[in-house]
């Protein structure tokens, strides 16, 4: 995860840079360190890479958070429980989850993939929540658009 | 009813599936490191 807030730049530009206040130059340094590690002729094998100390903190939680949240999905989709307030917390769990990563890392398939499958696990009466999930691959595919 | 029971399925796999591989990958990183 540090290593994706620093060198994937829609983690750079979509968390890294707001909330630690990663600079350019900082980017432009580690940038010029990668690079240098990679060159041909090259001995060193370590570069010392610049950032702001709320990184490590930040890659951290981001690592809990998504396992934590991974691993209540996977009981939630699993669990022989079907009443209202089950499937209630498993398509607004869904939904949360998909629209929190795939508006800052727009992956289209996987997102449209989660959405579809959503859509389709919801009941005939689950209208809103159908029509919620098919809005938000649309969304998705907006996003994808603007930022590719 | 059969679409219906596979798709929730297939979301409980994926999300029980990427559970286990981040664990998995935390133990990895921490023994890595360690070293």
């Amino acid at each position: 995860m540090h290593y994706k807030l620093l060198f994937d730049y829609r983690f750079r530009e979509g968390i890294t840079q707001p909330i630690t206040g990663l600079t350019t130059a900082q980017t432009a340094h580690n940038l010029n360190a990668l690079t240098s590690l990679r060159s041909l002729g090259v001995t060193n094998t370590t570069a010392a890479l610049q950032y702001p100390e709320q990184l490590g903190g930040v890659a951290w939680f981001m690592t809990w958070w998504t396992i934590i949240v991974e691993g209540i999905l996977a009981v939630l989709f699993l669990a022989p429980w079907h009443n209202a307030f089950v499937r209630n917390l498993r398509n607004m769990g869904l939904m949360l989850f998909a629209i929190s990563l795939y508006l800052i890392v727009p992956v289209l398939g996987f997102g449209n993939l989660f959405m579809v499958m959503g859509a389709a696990q919801c009941r005939p009466d689950e209208r809103k929540m159908r029509g919620a999930f098919v809005v938000a691959s649309m969304l998705f595919m907006i996003m994808f658009a603007i930022r590719f | 009813m059969t679409l219906l029971v596979n798709a929730r399925l297939l979301i409980g796999l994926t999300f029980a599936f990427a559970f286990f591989e981040g664990v998995v990958a935390r133990i990895l990183f921490e023994r890595t490191n360690a070293l």
